[in-house]
Protein backbone atom coordinates (compact mmCIF):
# COMPACT_ATOMS: atom_id res chain seq x y z
CA UNK A 1 0.00 0.00 0.00
CA UNK A 2 2.77 2.39 1.02
CA UNK A 3 4.69 1.65 -2.18
CA UNK A 4 1.57 2.17 -4.28
CA UNK A 5 1.02 5.63 -2.80
CA UNK A 6 4.66 6.54 -3.31
CA UNK A 7 4.64 5.28 -6.89
CA UNK A 8 1.57 7.31 -7.74
CA UNK A 9 3.12 10.36 -6.07
CA UNK A 10 6.14 9.92 -8.34
CA UNK A 11 3.92 10.86 -11.25
CA UNK A 12 2.75 14.09 -9.60
CA UNK A 13 5.51 16.24 -11.18
CA UNK A 14 4.88 14.65 -14.60
CA UNK A 15 1.15 15.35 -14.31
CA UNK A 16 1.51 18.94 -13.05
CA UNK A 17 4.12 19.88 -15.66
CA UNK A 18 2.14 18.20 -18.46
CA UNK A 19 -0.96 20.21 -17.47
CA UNK A 20 1.17 23.39 -17.46
CA UNK A 21 2.49 22.55 -20.93
CA UNK A 22 -1.01 21.88 -22.32
CA UNK A 23 -2.45 25.05 -20.80
CA UNK A 24 0.37 27.21 -22.14
CA UNK A 25 0.15 25.52 -25.53
CA UNK A 26 -3.60 26.28 -25.62
CA UNK A 27 -2.94 29.88 -24.65
CA UNK A 28 -0.30 30.25 -27.37
CA UNK A 29 -2.84 29.61 -30.15
CA UNK A 30 -5.00 32.71 -29.70
CA UNK A 31 -5.11 35.61 -32.14
CA UNK A 32 -1.68 37.19 -32.69
CA UNK A 33 -0.88 40.79 -31.74
CA UNK A 34 2.41 42.68 -32.09
CA UNK A 35 3.82 44.98 -29.42
CA UNK A 36 6.92 47.17 -29.94
CA UNK A 37 9.69 46.57 -27.39
CA UNK A 38 13.01 47.84 -26.00
CA UNK A 39 15.47 45.83 -23.90
CA UNK A 40 18.74 44.09 -23.02
CA UNK A 41 19.99 40.51 -22.45
CA UNK A 42 20.92 38.84 -19.14
CA UNK A 43 20.90 35.12 -18.24
CA UNK A 44 18.58 32.84 -16.25
CA UNK A 45 20.00 30.01 -14.13
CA UNK A 46 17.51 27.42 -15.39
CA UNK A 47 16.57 28.47 -18.90
CA UNK A 48 19.72 30.12 -20.26
CA UNK A 49 20.16 33.47 -22.02
CA UNK A 50 17.27 35.74 -22.77
CA UNK A 51 16.45 39.28 -23.81
CA UNK A 52 14.72 41.37 -21.23
CA UNK A 53 12.10 43.35 -23.16
CA UNK A 54 9.83 46.18 -22.15
CA UNK A 55 6.64 46.92 -24.15
CA UNK A 56 6.86 50.28 -25.91
CA UNK A 57 3.21 51.32 -26.12
CA UNK A 58 3.96 54.62 -27.85
CA UNK A 59 5.15 52.73 -30.94
CA UNK A 60 2.55 49.97 -30.82
CA UNK A 61 -0.32 49.83 -33.30
CA UNK A 62 -3.39 49.85 -31.05
CA UNK A 63 -5.83 49.23 -33.93
CA UNK A 64 -5.12 45.50 -33.64
CA UNK A 65 -6.92 45.45 -30.27
CA UNK A 66 -10.64 45.75 -29.51
CA UNK A 67 -11.98 49.34 -29.60
CA UNK A 68 -8.58 50.44 -30.98
CA UNK A 69 -7.27 50.72 -27.41
CA UNK A 70 -4.02 49.09 -26.22
CA UNK A 71 -4.89 46.95 -23.14
CA UNK A 72 -1.71 47.92 -21.27
CA UNK A 73 -2.93 46.57 -17.94
CA UNK A 74 -3.31 43.08 -19.43
CA UNK A 75 0.40 42.98 -20.26
CA UNK A 76 3.37 42.83 -17.87
CA UNK A 77 5.88 45.66 -17.56
CA UNK A 78 8.68 43.39 -18.75
CA UNK A 79 9.00 40.17 -20.78
CA UNK A 80 11.76 37.66 -21.37
CA UNK A 81 12.61 36.18 -24.75
CA UNK A 82 15.01 33.19 -24.70
CA UNK A 83 17.76 33.15 -27.31
CA UNK A 84 21.22 31.70 -27.85
CA UNK A 85 24.10 33.70 -26.42
CA UNK A 86 25.72 34.26 -29.83
CA UNK A 87 22.47 35.68 -31.25
CA UNK A 88 22.01 38.27 -28.58
CA UNK A 89 24.39 40.94 -29.97
CA UNK A 90 22.68 41.08 -33.39
CA UNK A 91 19.22 41.11 -31.88
CA UNK A 92 20.11 43.68 -29.22
CA UNK A 93 21.26 46.08 -31.95
CA UNK A 94 17.91 45.72 -33.71
CA UNK A 95 15.92 46.01 -30.48
CA UNK A 96 17.81 49.19 -29.58
CA UNK A 97 17.14 50.53 -33.09
CA UNK A 98 13.43 50.25 -32.33
CA UNK A 99 12.53 47.80 -35.09
CA UNK A 100 11.70 44.85 -32.83
CA UNK A 101 8.22 43.69 -31.90
CA UNK A 102 7.06 40.87 -29.70
CA UNK A 103 4.32 38.73 -31.16
CA UNK A 104 1.81 37.57 -28.56
CA UNK A 105 -1.00 35.06 -28.61
CA UNK A 106 -3.68 37.21 -27.04
CA UNK A 107 -7.24 36.81 -25.90
CA UNK A 108 -9.00 38.96 -23.32
CA UNK A 109 -9.16 37.24 -19.94
CA UNK A 110 -5.97 35.22 -20.50
CA UNK A 111 -2.34 36.10 -19.97
CA UNK A 112 -0.67 37.00 -23.31
CA UNK A 113 1.83 34.30 -24.37
CA UNK A 114 4.90 35.25 -26.45
CA UNK A 115 5.03 33.37 -29.76
CA UNK A 116 7.82 35.16 -31.65
CA UNK A 117 10.19 38.11 -31.80
CA UNK A 118 9.76 40.06 -35.02
CA UNK A 119 12.64 42.07 -36.52
CA UNK A 120 11.49 44.40 -39.31
CA UNK A 121 8.36 42.29 -39.59
CA UNK A 122 10.12 38.93 -39.97
CA UNK A 123 10.68 36.18 -37.40
CA UNK A 124 13.96 36.50 -35.50
CA UNK A 125 14.97 33.01 -36.70
CA UNK A 126 14.68 34.12 -40.34
CA UNK A 127 16.56 37.30 -39.48
CA UNK A 128 19.40 35.30 -37.91
CA UNK A 129 19.51 32.91 -40.89
CA UNK A 130 19.78 35.86 -43.30
CA UNK A 131 22.63 37.39 -41.31
CA UNK A 132 24.73 34.17 -41.42
CA UNK B 1 -0.65 7.71 5.90
CA UNK B 2 3.04 7.45 5.13
CA UNK B 3 5.27 9.59 7.35
CA UNK B 4 8.96 10.40 7.21
CA UNK B 5 9.51 8.48 10.43
CA UNK B 6 8.03 5.36 8.86
CA UNK B 7 10.25 5.65 5.82
CA UNK B 8 13.51 5.91 7.68
CA UNK B 9 13.84 2.41 9.17
CA UNK B 10 13.58 0.73 5.77
CA UNK B 11 16.35 2.96 4.47
CA UNK B 12 18.46 2.44 7.57
CA UNK B 13 17.94 -1.28 7.25
CA UNK B 14 20.02 -1.34 4.09
CA UNK B 15 23.61 -1.41 5.17
CA UNK B 16 24.87 1.25 2.84
CA UNK B 17 28.26 2.85 2.89
CA UNK B 18 27.78 6.44 3.96
CA UNK B 19 30.82 7.78 2.09
CA UNK B 20 29.83 6.02 -1.11
CA UNK B 21 26.35 7.52 -0.84
CA UNK B 22 27.77 11.02 -0.51
CA UNK B 23 29.89 10.48 -3.62
CA UNK B 24 26.89 9.11 -5.52
CA UNK B 25 24.80 12.10 -4.55
CA UNK B 26 27.59 14.38 -5.73
CA UNK B 27 27.66 12.49 -9.05
CA UNK B 28 23.86 12.70 -9.36
CA UNK B 29 24.12 16.41 -8.70
CA UNK B 30 26.60 16.75 -11.59
CA UNK B 31 24.32 14.80 -13.95
CA UNK B 32 21.28 16.81 -12.85
CA UNK B 33 23.04 20.14 -13.23
CA UNK B 34 24.25 18.98 -16.65
CA UNK B 35 20.62 18.36 -17.66
CA UNK B 36 19.67 21.87 -16.52
CA UNK B 37 22.65 23.30 -18.46
CA UNK B 38 21.67 21.41 -21.63
CA UNK B 39 18.12 22.79 -21.34
CA UNK B 40 19.48 26.28 -20.77
CA UNK B 41 21.71 25.94 -23.87
CA UNK B 42 18.51 26.57 -25.89
CA UNK B 43 18.36 24.06 -28.76
CA UNK B 44 16.44 26.19 -31.24
CA UNK B 45 16.75 23.67 -34.09
CA UNK B 46 14.62 21.11 -32.25
CA UNK B 47 10.85 21.75 -32.49
CA UNK B 48 9.19 22.80 -29.24
CA UNK B 49 6.77 19.87 -29.25
CA UNK B 50 9.69 17.40 -29.50
CA UNK B 51 11.54 19.14 -26.68
CA UNK B 52 8.50 19.17 -24.37
CA UNK B 53 7.40 15.65 -25.32
CA UNK B 54 10.95 14.36 -24.87
CA UNK B 55 11.12 16.00 -21.44
CA UNK B 56 7.91 14.28 -20.32
CA UNK B 57 9.10 10.92 -21.68
CA UNK B 58 12.43 11.34 -19.85
CA UNK B 59 10.52 12.08 -16.63
CA UNK B 60 8.31 9.03 -17.10
CA UNK B 61 11.33 6.80 -17.76
CA UNK B 62 13.07 8.18 -14.67
CA UNK B 63 9.93 7.70 -12.53
CA UNK B 64 9.58 4.17 -13.91
CA UNK B 65 13.21 3.43 -13.07
CA UNK B 66 12.67 4.64 -9.49
CA UNK B 67 9.59 2.41 -9.24
CA UNK B 68 11.68 -0.52 -10.47
CA UNK B 69 14.45 0.13 -7.92
CA UNK B 70 11.81 0.24 -5.18
CA UNK B 71 10.41 -3.08 -6.32
CA UNK B 72 13.76 -4.73 -6.90
CA UNK B 73 15.07 -3.39 -3.57
CA UNK B 74 18.05 -1.48 -4.94
CA UNK B 75 18.39 1.30 -2.34
CA UNK B 76 21.57 2.92 -3.65
CA UNK B 77 20.38 3.19 -7.25
CA UNK B 78 16.96 4.37 -6.01
CA UNK B 79 18.50 7.33 -4.22
CA UNK B 80 20.71 8.21 -7.18
CA UNK B 81 17.72 8.12 -9.53
CA UNK B 82 15.61 10.20 -7.13
CA UNK B 83 18.31 12.86 -7.10
CA UNK B 84 18.55 12.86 -10.92
CA UNK B 85 14.72 12.98 -11.10
CA UNK B 86 14.67 16.02 -8.82
CA UNK B 87 17.06 17.85 -11.14
CA UNK B 88 15.19 16.63 -14.21
CA UNK B 89 11.98 18.22 -12.84
CA UNK B 90 13.95 21.43 -12.39
CA UNK B 91 15.28 21.19 -15.94
CA UNK B 92 11.77 20.65 -17.35
CA UNK B 93 10.47 23.70 -15.46
CA UNK B 94 13.31 25.67 -17.06
CA UNK B 95 12.45 24.17 -20.46
CA UNK B 96 8.78 25.19 -20.16
CA UNK B 97 9.90 28.70 -19.25
CA UNK B 98 12.21 28.76 -22.25
CA UNK B 99 9.74 27.40 -24.81
CA UNK B 100 6.91 29.72 -23.76
CA UNK B 101 9.24 32.66 -22.99
CA UNK B 102 7.99 33.02 -19.43
CA UNK B 103 9.41 35.67 -17.16
CA UNK B 104 12.77 34.49 -15.78
CA UNK B 105 12.63 34.13 -12.03
CA UNK B 106 14.67 31.46 -10.27
CA UNK B 107 12.71 31.87 -7.01
CA UNK B 108 9.41 31.12 -8.76
CA UNK B 109 10.90 28.08 -10.46
CA UNK B 110 12.26 26.82 -7.12
CA UNK B 111 8.88 27.37 -5.47
CA UNK B 112 7.07 25.36 -8.15
CA UNK B 113 9.76 22.70 -7.96
CA UNK B 114 9.40 22.45 -4.16
CA UNK B 115 5.60 22.19 -4.51
CA UNK B 116 5.67 19.27 -6.94
CA UNK B 117 8.79 17.36 -5.95
CA UNK B 118 8.07 16.83 -2.25
CA UNK B 119 6.93 13.19 -2.77
CA UNK B 120 10.53 12.32 -3.56
CA UNK B 121 11.49 13.12 0.04
CA UNK B 122 9.35 10.19 1.18
CA UNK B 123 11.25 7.86 -1.13
CA UNK B 124 14.68 9.32 -0.47
CA UNK B 125 14.69 11.45 2.74
CA UNK B 126 18.23 12.67 2.01
CA UNK B 127 16.74 14.86 -0.71
CA UNK B 128 15.83 17.20 2.14
CA UNK B 129 19.38 18.50 1.67
CA UNK B 130 18.30 19.79 -1.73
CA UNK B 131 14.61 20.45 -1.09
CA UNK B 132 15.02 22.61 2.02
CA UNK B 133 17.29 25.35 0.61
CA UNK B 134 15.34 25.53 -2.65
CA UNK B 135 12.10 25.78 -0.69
CA UNK B 136 13.60 28.62 1.36
CA UNK B 137 14.82 30.28 -1.82
CA UNK B 138 11.38 29.86 -3.39
CA UNK B 139 9.77 31.33 -0.30
CA UNK B 140 11.85 34.47 -0.88
CA UNK B 141 12.43 35.22 2.77
CA UNK B 142 16.15 35.13 2.16
CA UNK B 143 18.24 38.22 2.73
CA UNK B 144 19.60 38.34 -0.81
CA UNK B 145 16.10 38.10 -2.24
CA UNK B 146 15.03 41.29 -0.54
CA UNK B 147 16.20 43.38 -3.46
CA UNK B 148 13.88 41.48 -5.77
CA UNK B 149 11.04 41.61 -3.26
CA UNK B 150 11.24 45.38 -3.30
CA UNK B 151 11.35 45.58 -7.08
CA UNK B 152 8.36 43.26 -7.33
CA UNK B 153 6.43 45.26 -4.76
CA UNK B 154 6.08 42.64 -2.03
CA UNK B 155 6.24 45.40 0.54
CA UNK B 156 3.65 47.49 -1.22
CA UNK B 157 1.27 46.46 -3.96
CA UNK B 158 0.55 42.86 -4.91
CA UNK B 159 3.63 41.27 -6.43
CA UNK B 160 4.25 40.89 -10.14
CA UNK B 161 4.23 37.08 -10.32
CA UNK B 162 4.65 35.81 -13.86
CA UNK B 163 1.48 34.39 -15.45
CA UNK B 164 2.69 30.79 -15.35
CA UNK B 165 2.85 30.81 -11.56
CA UNK B 166 -0.04 33.16 -10.97
CA UNK B 167 -2.73 31.14 -9.21
CA UNK B 168 -3.90 34.03 -7.14
CA UNK B 169 -1.03 36.44 -7.05
CA UNK B 170 -1.73 38.47 -3.90
CA UNK B 171 -2.52 35.52 -1.63
CA UNK B 172 0.22 33.35 -3.06
CA UNK B 173 2.80 36.09 -2.75
CA UNK B 174 2.00 36.76 0.88
CA UNK B 175 1.88 33.03 1.62
CA UNK B 176 5.21 32.25 -0.01
CA UNK B 177 6.88 35.25 1.59
CA UNK B 178 6.06 34.01 5.06
CA UNK B 179 6.30 30.26 4.42
CA UNK B 180 9.86 30.27 5.73
CA UNK B 181 8.50 31.21 9.15
CA UNK B 182 5.94 28.43 8.94
CA UNK B 183 8.88 26.15 8.20
CA UNK B 184 10.79 27.37 11.28
CA UNK B 185 7.70 26.75 13.41
CA UNK B 186 7.17 23.32 11.88
CA UNK B 187 10.82 22.50 12.56
CA UNK B 188 10.51 23.53 16.21
CA UNK B 189 7.29 21.52 16.63
CA UNK B 190 8.94 18.56 14.97
CA UNK B 191 11.97 18.85 17.27
CA UNK B 192 9.60 18.77 20.25
CA UNK B 193 7.44 15.84 19.25
CA UNK B 194 9.16 13.69 16.63
CA UNK B 195 11.63 10.87 16.78
CA UNK B 196 14.94 12.57 17.55
CA UNK B 197 16.92 9.52 16.48
CA UNK B 198 15.90 9.98 12.88
CA UNK B 199 19.21 11.51 11.80
CA UNK B 200 18.40 11.45 8.08
CA UNK B 201 15.79 14.10 8.64
CA UNK B 202 17.25 15.85 11.68
CA UNK B 203 20.60 16.66 10.05
CA UNK B 204 19.44 18.66 7.01
CA UNK B 205 16.67 20.40 8.95
CA UNK B 206 19.00 21.41 11.74
CA UNK B 207 21.79 22.41 9.39
CA UNK B 208 19.64 24.57 7.12
CA UNK B 209 17.65 26.12 9.94
CA UNK B 210 20.94 27.21 11.47
CA UNK B 211 22.34 28.37 8.14
CA UNK B 212 19.14 30.20 7.31
CA UNK B 213 19.31 32.08 10.56
CA UNK B 214 23.02 32.74 10.25
CA UNK B 215 22.47 33.89 6.70
CA UNK B 216 19.84 36.35 7.82
CA UNK B 217 22.00 37.37 10.71
CA UNK B 218 25.09 37.76 8.61
CA UNK B 219 23.49 39.68 5.82
CA UNK B 220 23.47 43.32 6.58
CA UNK B 221 22.29 44.17 3.12
CA UNK B 222 18.57 44.28 3.89
CA UNK B 223 18.12 47.95 4.52
CA UNK B 224 21.27 48.96 2.67
CA UNK B 225 19.49 47.75 -0.49
CA UNK B 226 16.00 48.64 0.56
CA UNK B 227 16.32 52.19 1.75
CA UNK B 228 17.52 53.92 -1.41
CA UNK B 229 14.71 52.35 -3.42
CA UNK B 230 11.66 53.35 -1.47
CA UNK B 231 10.44 56.67 -0.20
CA UNK B 232 10.65 57.68 3.45
CA UNK B 233 6.95 57.13 4.11
CA UNK B 234 7.22 53.45 3.11
CA UNK B 235 10.48 52.81 4.96
CA UNK B 236 8.93 52.34 8.40
CA UNK B 237 6.06 50.35 6.90
CA UNK B 238 8.51 48.07 5.15
CA UNK B 239 10.45 47.64 8.37
CA UNK B 240 7.35 46.60 10.31
CA UNK B 241 6.36 44.22 7.53
CA UNK B 242 9.81 42.70 7.85
CA UNK B 243 9.77 42.70 11.66
CA UNK B 244 6.26 41.43 12.38
CA UNK B 245 6.64 37.78 11.24
CA UNK B 246 10.00 37.60 13.01
CA UNK B 247 8.51 38.79 16.31
CA UNK B 248 5.46 36.51 15.99
CA UNK B 249 7.59 33.47 15.09
CA UNK B 250 10.05 34.18 17.93
CA UNK B 251 7.14 34.52 20.40
CA UNK B 252 5.44 31.32 19.26
CA UNK B 253 8.68 29.32 19.34
CA UNK B 254 9.51 30.68 22.80
CA UNK B 255 6.03 29.83 24.11
CA UNK B 256 6.16 26.33 22.60
CA UNK B 257 9.58 25.59 24.06
CA UNK B 258 8.59 26.96 27.48
CA UNK B 259 5.60 24.63 27.51
CA UNK B 260 7.67 21.65 26.41
CA UNK B 261 10.59 22.61 28.69
CA UNK B 262 13.00 22.58 25.79
CA UNK B 263 15.86 25.01 25.12
CA UNK B 264 16.26 26.51 21.67
CA UNK B 265 18.41 29.33 20.35
CA UNK B 266 15.82 30.15 17.67
CA UNK B 267 13.91 32.99 19.47
CA UNK B 268 17.15 34.72 20.45
CA UNK B 269 18.43 34.51 16.91
CA UNK B 270 15.24 35.87 15.43
CA UNK B 271 15.25 38.84 17.78
CA UNK B 272 18.96 39.28 17.03
CA UNK B 273 18.18 39.59 13.32
CA UNK B 274 15.67 42.27 14.14
CA UNK B 275 18.09 44.22 16.32
CA UNK B 276 20.81 43.97 13.72
CA UNK B 277 18.58 45.35 10.99
CA UNK B 278 17.18 48.02 13.27
CA UNK B 279 20.75 49.16 13.89
CA UNK B 280 21.46 49.22 10.16
CA UNK B 281 18.20 51.04 9.51
CA UNK B 282 19.00 53.90 11.88
CA UNK B 283 22.67 53.91 10.92
CA UNK B 284 21.78 54.22 7.26
CA UNK B 285 19.11 56.81 7.88
CA UNK B 286 21.48 59.16 9.65
CA UNK B 287 24.74 58.61 7.82
CA UNK B 288 26.12 58.50 4.31
CA UNK B 289 28.58 55.82 5.45
CA UNK B 290 27.07 52.98 3.39
CA UNK B 291 26.93 54.84 0.13
CA UNK B 292 30.46 56.27 0.59
CA UNK B 293 32.14 53.04 1.56
CA UNK B 294 31.48 50.86 -1.48
CA UNK B 295 31.46 47.14 -0.77
CA UNK B 296 31.22 47.48 2.99
CA UNK B 297 28.16 45.28 3.13
CA UNK B 298 30.12 42.37 1.63
CA UNK B 299 32.46 42.37 4.63
CA UNK B 300 29.76 42.71 7.26
CA UNK B 301 28.67 39.05 7.07
CA UNK B 302 32.17 37.81 7.87
CA UNK B 303 32.42 40.30 10.75
CA UNK B 304 29.11 39.06 12.17
CA UNK B 305 30.12 35.42 11.73
CA UNK B 306 33.42 35.99 13.55
CA UNK B 307 31.57 37.81 16.34
CA UNK B 308 29.10 34.92 16.64
CA UNK B 309 32.00 32.47 16.72
CA UNK B 310 33.77 34.40 19.52
CA UNK B 311 30.47 34.67 21.41
CA UNK B 312 29.86 30.93 21.04
CA UNK B 313 33.38 30.05 22.19
CA UNK B 314 33.07 32.39 25.19
CA UNK B 315 29.76 30.81 26.18
CA UNK B 316 30.90 27.22 25.47
CA UNK B 317 28.22 26.77 22.78
CA UNK B 318 30.02 24.19 20.65
CA UNK B 319 27.28 23.69 18.05
CA UNK B 320 26.88 27.40 17.44
CA UNK B 321 30.66 27.75 17.19
CA UNK B 322 30.81 25.01 14.54
CA UNK B 323 27.99 26.64 12.61
CA UNK B 324 29.82 29.97 12.72
CA UNK B 325 33.06 28.37 11.48
CA UNK B 326 31.09 26.75 8.68
CA UNK B 327 29.65 30.13 7.72
CA UNK B 328 33.10 31.70 7.74
CA UNK B 329 34.34 28.97 5.37
CA UNK B 330 31.29 29.56 3.19
CA UNK B 331 32.17 33.22 2.94
CA UNK B 332 35.71 32.39 1.79
CA UNK B 333 34.42 29.93 -0.79
CA UNK B 334 32.01 32.42 -2.32
CA UNK B 335 34.20 35.49 -2.40
CA UNK B 336 36.51 34.08 -5.07
CA UNK B 337 35.88 35.30 -8.64
CA UNK B 338 33.73 33.67 -11.32
CA UNK B 339 36.41 32.69 -13.86
CA UNK B 340 36.98 28.97 -14.49
CA UNK B 341 40.46 29.25 -12.89
CA UNK B 342 39.01 30.93 -9.82
CA UNK B 343 37.08 27.76 -9.05
CA UNK B 344 40.34 25.87 -8.47
CA UNK B 345 41.41 27.47 -5.13
CA UNK B 346 37.88 26.98 -3.79
CA UNK B 347 37.87 23.33 -4.79
CA UNK B 348 41.37 22.87 -3.30
CA UNK B 349 40.02 24.23 0.02
CA UNK B 350 37.10 21.76 -0.26
CA UNK B 351 39.47 18.90 -1.14
CA UNK B 352 41.69 19.68 1.86
CA UNK B 353 38.65 19.76 4.19
CA UNK B 354 37.33 16.49 2.72
CA UNK B 355 40.71 14.72 2.83
CA UNK B 356 41.41 15.79 6.43
CA UNK B 357 37.92 14.65 7.41
CA UNK B 358 38.48 11.32 5.65
CA UNK B 359 41.72 10.59 7.47
CA UNK B 360 40.27 11.67 10.82
CA UNK B 361 37.07 9.75 10.02
CA UNK B 362 34.96 12.85 10.63
CA UNK B 363 31.76 12.44 8.65
CA UNK B 364 30.45 15.93 9.33
CA UNK B 365 33.46 17.69 7.83
CA UNK B 366 33.69 15.18 4.97
CA UNK B 367 30.08 16.06 4.16
CA UNK B 368 30.84 19.75 4.57
CA UNK B 369 33.71 19.58 2.07
CA UNK B 370 31.56 17.84 -0.54
CA UNK B 371 28.61 20.22 -0.08
CA UNK B 372 30.91 23.25 -0.32
CA UNK B 373 32.33 21.89 -3.59
CA UNK B 374 28.77 21.44 -4.88
CA UNK B 375 27.86 25.00 -3.94
CA UNK B 376 31.04 26.39 -5.52
CA UNK B 377 30.32 24.57 -8.79
CA UNK B 378 26.77 25.95 -8.67
CA UNK B 379 28.11 29.48 -8.28
CA UNK B 380 30.49 28.93 -11.20
CA UNK B 381 27.68 27.47 -13.31
CA UNK B 382 25.65 30.58 -12.70
CA UNK B 383 28.29 32.61 -14.53
CA UNK B 384 29.46 30.27 -17.30
CA UNK B 385 29.00 31.27 -20.95
CA UNK B 386 28.98 28.04 -23.01
CA UNK B 387 26.16 26.08 -21.41
CA UNK B 388 26.06 23.39 -24.11
CA UNK B 389 29.64 22.20 -23.51
CA UNK B 390 29.37 22.62 -19.76
CA UNK B 391 26.18 20.53 -19.68
CA UNK B 392 27.82 17.67 -21.60
CA UNK B 393 30.89 17.89 -19.37
CA UNK B 394 28.78 17.75 -16.19
CA UNK B 395 26.62 14.85 -17.38
CA UNK B 396 29.70 12.92 -18.59
CA UNK B 397 31.66 13.42 -15.39
CA UNK B 398 28.60 12.63 -13.27
CA UNK B 399 27.87 9.37 -15.09
CA UNK B 400 31.56 8.42 -14.88
CA UNK B 401 31.56 9.11 -11.15
CA UNK B 402 28.36 7.08 -10.65
CA UNK B 403 29.80 4.14 -12.60
CA UNK B 404 33.11 4.31 -10.71
CA UNK B 405 31.39 4.59 -7.35
CA UNK B 406 29.00 1.73 -8.06
CA UNK B 407 31.97 -0.42 -9.06
CA UNK B 408 33.71 0.73 -5.91
CA UNK B 409 30.80 -0.41 -3.77
CA UNK B 410 31.55 -3.96 -4.88
CA UNK B 411 35.11 -3.72 -3.61
CA UNK B 412 34.76 -1.02 -0.95
CA UNK B 413 34.24 -3.46 1.89
CA UNK B 414 37.82 -4.60 1.56
CA UNK B 415 39.13 -1.01 1.53
CA UNK B 416 37.11 0.21 4.52
CA UNK B 417 37.60 -2.95 6.55
CA UNK B 418 41.35 -2.56 6.13
CA UNK B 419 41.14 1.06 7.22
CA UNK B 420 39.09 0.10 10.28
CA UNK B 421 41.65 -2.54 11.20
CA UNK B 422 44.36 0.14 11.20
Amino acid sequence: MKNKILTSLLLLPVFVLAVCMLRLNYMSHFEKVEVAVQGYDPKDFFSGYYMYLRPDWEHTDCTQFADNVCPKSNFNNTYTFYIKREQSDKLTQKVNAGVAKLQFSYSAGFEPIITDLLIDGQSFMEFIEEKK
Amino acid sequence: MVTLNQIKPSEAGNKENYWIMVLLYFASFLVGLGIVAEVAANWQNIPDAVKLGGALVAMLINAGAIWWTMKADKPILKQVLCCVYAFLIMGVIGLIGQVFHLHANAANACFLWALISWPLIFISPRLLWLWTPLFFFGCRYMPYMVNEMVSEGVFGDAGNIPPFYRFDNAILNVLRTYLAFVFILAYEIWMNFADKNNKTIVRPLRCYSGLFLLGMYGSASFFAHLLPKIDAARQMGAYFEFALPIVITAGLVYALNCKMKRKSFMPLFLIGILLQNMYIYFFYKHSSFWSDWFGAEEYLPIVFCVLIWIYALYNHMSKLAKLAVFSIILWFVFTFGDHVYDIIPSLIVCAVITSCAYFRRNRKWFNTGIILAVLRILVYYGNVENLQHLGLYLIGSGVLLIATTLLLTKYSKIIWEKKDEK
